[in-house]
């Protein structure tokens, strides 16, 4: 059945010359192999993760996994590729205004200096950022300027740094956009849309945020102190000056706030999430040069597009080639399988449904923490999409509520997940780069030691809400 | 003509685990832009220079990454920045090492060495092939005051 159904797929795969599977393997190996090769590859990051993910993208087409290059390029999510670009553009040219620096110092300042009203002033800032742009650039904002005012106030930023990895992961779970498994969700499930992550998974955020602080007041909140000396030196920072243009910052803020809004409505109105990005992007783009002769905009526009983050898109693209093989081949049918297998013997639909949730809830953080929880999201989607079809196929349909729930499951497992290792997510590796750059390296081990409780905390915390809002 | 016939041999040098006020002291009162360190061994280690000097004066965390775009609200006063170098001087220098650009050998052709002081901006180390020690050090002026000497 599954190879039938793998030829069928090949079969109609588009234009072009066909390309039989090489030595007439079975393209359902051959890309299991691919797979397994490359996601084993990027796991040792010993190579560049978006190369390998492009290689093993490159693999599948020449192996035959897919008839021609255009059944591949079939695969890629352009909704996802589109988003990410999209904010990655508004983000670059925001940035240049200062306004997150002006953030950090401003919410340090708000609460004189203390040490302890810092940390819990930047998780704020950093969750709330996570939500509205992406965990990633938010910590590549932050994260810097927390260094600097912790060395000012000659104490050690470990505690801040941990704080921030754990809720730029906490926030971005909020919003479709915050992190890159809600956007894969967000794009890849028709049904899904930004305003269904707000009123879903919004509301159990600030619980998890609240609940994951007090952990780490226990731990160092309590004890961080700092001399008056070096909080009058963070006190003497003078927030306003990080304000480095200000017609340019109205005109992100707006476009910002148009961004937003544009997501809340457009998809009702039928414009999909990349749509606004792209067009609030190449606005704030219009809106950044309106004033610059010709050879200024090129050089701008140029500068913006070079700041997009090349590597994370193409691991993208790579990512989506290889698991639309996968599919094709049928592999996927198999895991789907294991996962409905897992099910047998419910009574109905919503023990299926609980049995389903709180596994992939649970399966999602764990795995999240040890592989990066990209690859980890991209793959679950089509399976889980798959073990649907299987499961209405044995008379277990379930309805779209019940989908949802293993939706919202994978969701907040795969995004809170990231918090359990150094390793688990972008922005976790982020921070610890910067850290490390100046002079202030955070361990795996220590990391380790420190955020799996409390990762494992948080899926606890999201495990009553699911159930309690979803399965009771 | 090759490096070895313009270069000045035996160069001031400062030792990696000499304190950071050591070299710093060398750079005023030489003038110098640059001071190569080396090892025990008096192996090249790298060069501490007048950027790596000014980078002691900011805080770490704004030198480390590109990522702060300007430091216009620190509102840092004379005795801010000497703190911070105050803080660094008794640190060893070989901590504060920069690389060195192109690194030069005794047979690096004259027209080589020229290429790399315009792209360095710096005078730049003759190192042994083999030993790696530092035997000797270029600058511009030793190019250009051998064109004029030979031009006379």
């Amino acid at each position: 059945m599954i190879l039938s159904l793998a030829t069928t797929l090949l079969g109609g795969g588009g234009e072009g010359h066909g390309v039989e599977p090489l030595f007439g393997w079975d393209p359902l190996w051959i890309s299991g192999v691919i797979f397994v090769l490359t996601y084993g590859i990027i796991m040792t990051e010993k190579y560049n993760r978006a190369v390998v993910a492009l290689l093993g993208a490159g693999a599948m087409i020449l192996f035959g996994v897919y008839p021609n290059q255009t059944a591949a390029i079939h695969g890629i999510d352009w909704n996802t590729i589109g988003l990410l670009t999209g904010m990655m553009v508004i983000v670059a040219v925001t940035q240049r205004t200062g306004v997150f620096q002006f953030l950090a110092i401003w919410s340090a300042k708000k609460v004189n200096a203390r040490p302890w009203g810092i940390l819990v002033m930047l998780s704020i800032v950093t969750a709330v950022l996570s939500a509205l742009l992406d965990n990633v650039t938010t910590v590549l904002l932050i994260a810097p300027v927390t260094l600097l005012i912790t060395e000012e106030l000659e104490i050690a930023p470990y505690p801040f740094l941990f704080a921030e990895i754990l809720f730029s992961n906490i926030g971005g779970t909020a919003t479709l956009i915050g992190d890159p498994p809600n956007i894969l969700i967000g794009s890849q499930v028709e049904t899904i849309t930004f305003n269904s992550f707000l009123t879903e998974v919004a509301p159990i955020v600030p619980l998890i945020f609240l609940m994951t602080l007090l952990p780490i007041y226990v731990m160092w909140g309590r004890k961080l102190t700092a001399s008056d000396e070096a909080m009058a030196r963070v006190m003497n920072f003078k927030a306003k000056e990080a304000i480095t243009n200000v017609p340019l910052l109205k005109k992100s803020l707006s476009v910002l706030t148009f961004v937003l809004l544009g997501f809340m409505v457009g998809h009702p109105l039928g414009f999909e999430p990349a749509t606004v990005a792209m067009v609030g992007g190449a606005l704030l783009l219009l809106l950044d040069n309106l004033s610059r002769t010709p050879e200024e905009k090129s050089e701008n526009v140029h500068h913006t597009f070079g700041e997009v983050e090349w590597v994370t898109i193409f691991f993208f693209v790579g990512l989506f080639v290889i698991v639309h093989g996968l599919e094709n081949a049928g592999a996927l049918d198999i895991l789907a399988e294991k996962v409905v297998g897992f099910t047998e013997g419910a009574a109905d639909s919503a023990e299926v449904t609980t049995r389903l949730s709180i596994a992939v809830l649970w399966v999602s953080a764990v795995a999240s923490a040890i592989v990066d929880n990209i690859p980890f999201v991209a793959t679950m989607i089509p399976t889980l999409k798959t073990a649907f079809i299987q499961l209405s196929e044995q008379g277990s349909v379930l309805d779209l509520d019940q989908q949802h729930a293993i939706w919202w499951s994978l969701s907040l497992g795969a995004c809170l997940g990231g918090n359990g290792s150094l390793i688990g997510a972008s922005a976790n590796l982020i921070v610890a780069g910067f850290a490390e750059r100046a002079g202030s390296p955070i361990r795996f081990l220590t990391f380790l030691k420190h955020a799996f409780p409390l990762m494992l905390f948080s899926v606890a915390i999201a495990t009553v809400y699911i159930y309690l809002r979803y399965l009771v | 003509m090759t490096c070895s016939e313009i270069m000045t041999s035996n160069p001031v040098t400062v030792r990696d685990t000499q304190p950071v006020a050591a070299a710093t002291a060398l750079l005023r009162d030489n003038h110098f832009r640059s001071v190569p360190v080396v090892d025990d061994a008096g192996k090249m280690v790298g060069q501490f220079g007048i950027q790596a000097l000014l980078a002691l004066i900011l805080p770490k965390a704004a030198v480390a990454d590109d990522h702060l775009s300007n430091l216009r609200y620190l509102n840092d006063d004379l005795a801010d920045l000497q703190r911070r170098l105050v803080e660094e001087h008794d640190q060893p220098v070989g901590k504060y090492a920069e690389e060195v650009g192109p690194v030069l050998h005794p047979d690096t052709a004259i027209s080589q060495v020229v290429f790399h002081l315009t792209e360095s901006r710096n005078n730049l180390p003759v190192v042994d092939k083999d030993s790696g020690k530092l035997i000797g050090m270029v600058s511009y002026w030793d190019i250009i005051g051998r064109i004029l000497g030979d031009s006379k």
